[in-house]
C-alpha cells in the first residue's frame, strides 16, 4: 500500500461531500458556487452535478470558498448528475 | 459580531453576485433572502469594502444594517474622502479655536461691572485672546487689589468662556450710586463704541452731536429687570478739528527821506533813562548800538538810538503768496493744538473777513474718544 492509498479519498480529489445533521443543518463541501437560492430551495453547483436542498426558512449560515452550511427545516436533499 | 458587518444587497441575480464573491475568495455568513430579490449577509469588516464595490458594479444597492456608528462613519468616509478631509479640517479648526477665549462675561458685578470691564480692557483681555495669555489667578488677585470693597472675585476659564464673578462685601448702594449716561463730548462720526457698563444706544457709523447720549445708564438683567448703573465706555469718533489765523493783505513799504537824528539812552537794571527827546518824525526806521560801560561793575549799557526818517506807502501783497503763507501758518497752528493732525490729510479754507485781512482755517479729521462719563441723561 503506497502513501497515496493511505490518504482519505475525500482529501485527495475534488469530489464533493454532503453531510446532513438531522433536518436542521446540511454541509456541502467543495461546492463550486450557487445556482439558485430561495428560502424554500437552494441549488449548489458541485463537480459533476448539482446538490439540491429543499425545505423552509433555509439560511446559508456559511458560504465559504470550500464549503457551505445550510440551516432551516430541510425536507429533501437531492444529488443530480450533470454539468458541474 | 465584533469585526463583522451585516449588509443588505438589493438587486437582480444575487446568485451571480455570491458566485463572484466566492470566486474572489470572499466568504460570507448567515445568508438570507430579503425583499426585492435581495439578500442579507454577514461578512468580515475587512471584506466589506470589496463586497460593496463588487455589488455596486453589478448594480446592487448596498445597505449597511448593523454596523456600529464608527463602522458606518468609516465606510461613509471611505466613499466620500472630501467629507473626510472636511471633517478633519473642521476638527483641526475646532481644536485651534478652543485655544482662544471667545466670550468674556462679568457676573454679579453690580455697580462694579464697569470698573471690571475697564480693568479687563486695560489688560487687553477681550474675546479672541489666546487662553495661555490669560492667567486667571493673577487676574483674580489684581481685581481684588483694585476693588477693595469687594469681598471676593472668582476668575474662571471654562472652555472658551472667561467668567468673572464678584461677591460684594458691602451691599451695593444702588440708590445712592450715581447712575448716568455717557454722552458725546463733541460732534463726530462714531468709529467704535466700547461699553464697559450700561446699554449702548448708538453704533459705529452713527453721526452724533455734542451732548447726544451714547450709552444709557441702565442694564437689563437676565430676568428682564432694569437696573440703573453709572454708564462707562469708550467712544472713538472721527472728529473735525480746526485752527484759524488772520493775515494782512497789505504791507507798508518805507523809503528814507535822508533826515536823521540820534539820542543816547542808559539802560540799567532799574530802567532806561535818557536826556534827549525823541525826534518828531512821523515814520522812521530805528537802529540801536549798545556799548557796555567799561570799569563799571553794575550792568549798565549805553545805547545809541539812530532815527532815519522815512516816507511810507501801503502796498497790496501778492495774494498767492499771502494764501501760501496763511495755509502754512494755519496748518502749524492746527498741529500745535492737535499734534495727531501732523500725520493726517488737512484741508484749508480762505475767507476775506474785511478789507486788508484774510482768514485762513485749516481742518483735519481725527479719531478721538468723545465719551463723557457719568452725565445724567
Amino acid at each position: 500500500m503506497g502513501i497515496a492509498d493511505m490518504i482519505p479519498a475525500e482529501m485527495k480529489g475534488e469530489k464533493s461531500r454532503v453531510v446532513i445533521w438531522g433536518r436542521q443543518e446540511a454541509l456541502v463541501e467543495k461546492h463550486r458556487g450557487l445556482i439558485s437560492y430561495e428560502t424554500e430551495q437552494i441549488l449548489f453547483r458541485v463537480k459533476g452535478g448539482q446538490v439540491y436542498i429543499k425545505g423552509t426558512n433555509l439560511v446559508i449560515t456559511s458560504f465559504g470558498v470550500y464549503d457551505a452550511v445550510v440551516q432551516g427545516n430541510i425536507t429533501q436533499v437531492q444529488l443530480t448528475e450533470g454539468e458541474g | 459580531m465584533k469585526g463583522r458587518v451585516r449588509l443588505r444587497l438589493e438587486g437582480l441575480g444575487a446568485e451571480k453576485l455570491l458566485n463572484t464573491l466566492w470566486e474572489k475568495g470572499i466568504g460570507v455568513q448567515n445568508l438570507r433572502r430579503s425583499k426585492n430579490r435581495g439578500v442579507e449577509l454577514e461578512a468580515a469588516e475587512k471584506d466589506c469594502r470589496a463586497i460593496t464595490c463588487i455589488a455596486e458594479e453589478k448594480g446592487f444597492q448596498v445597505t449597511v444594517l448593523n454596523a456600529g456608528r464608527m463602522q458606518k462613519l468609516r465606510m461613509i468616509l471611505q466613499k466620500r474622502w472630501g467629507l473626510a478631509v472636511g471633517i478633519v479640517l473642521g476638527a483641526v479648526l475646532c481644536m485651534i479655536s478652543m485655544q482662544f477665549v471667545w466670550q468674556v462675561e462679568v457676573l454679579q458685578a453690580g455697580k462694579y461691572a464697569g470698573e471690571v470691564r475697564l480693568f479687563l480692557w486695560e489688560k487687553g483681555i477681550r474675546p479672541g485672546i489666546l487662553q495661555k495669555n490669560v492667567d486667571a489667578a493673577k487676574l483674580q488677585e489684581e481685581l481684588l487689589w483694585r476693588l477693595p470693597r469687594v469681598k471676593w472675585v472668582w476668575v474662571k476659564k471654562e472652555g472658551t468662556v472667561l467668567s468673572i464673578r464678584l461677591e460684594e462685601g458691602v451691599a451695593a448702594e444702588r440708590e445712592t450710586a450715581a447712575p448716568g449716561a455717557v454722552v458725546a463730548g463733541q460732534d463726530g462720526i462714531l468709529e467704535r463704541l466700547t461699553v464697559f457698563s450700561g446699554t449702548p444706544v448708538c453704533k459705529a457709523g452713527d453721526s452724533v452731536k455734542k451732548g447726544q447720549v451714547l450709552i444709557l445708564g441702565e442694564e437689563e438683567g437676565p430676568d428682564g429687570e432694569k437696573t440703573l448703573v453709572p454708564a462707562r465706555g469708550e467712544a472713538v469718533a472721527l472728529v473735525q478739528v480746526q485752527s484759524s489765523v488772520r493775515l494782512p493783505t497789505r504791507e507798508m513799504i518805507t523809503v528814507p527821506t535822508g533826515r536823521q537824528a540820534e539820542r543816547w539812552l542808559f539802560q540799567t537794571p532799574f530802567g532806561v533813562y535818557t536826556f534827549h527827546e525823541e525826534p518828531s518824525f512821523l515814520l522812521s526806521d530805528r537802529q540801536y548800538d549798545r556799548y557796555p560801560l567799561p570799569g563799571v561793575w553794575l550792568p549798565v549799557t549805553v545805547i545809541r538810538e539812530t532815527f532815519a526818517e522815512c516816507s511810507g506807502e501801503w502796498k497790496e501783497r501778492n495774494m498767492e503768496e499771502v494764501f501760501r503763507e496763511g495755509q502754512r501758518a494755519a496748518e502749524e497752528a492746527l498741529i500745535r493744538a492737535w499734534p495727531a493732525a501732523q500725520n493726517v490729510d488737512k484741508s484749508v479754507k480762505f475767507s476775506m473777513i474785511e478789507r486788508g485781512t484774510v482768514s485762513v482755517t485749516a481742518f483735519a479729521v481725527l479719531p478721538m474718544d468723545i465719551a463723557q462719563n457719568g452725565i445724567m441723561p
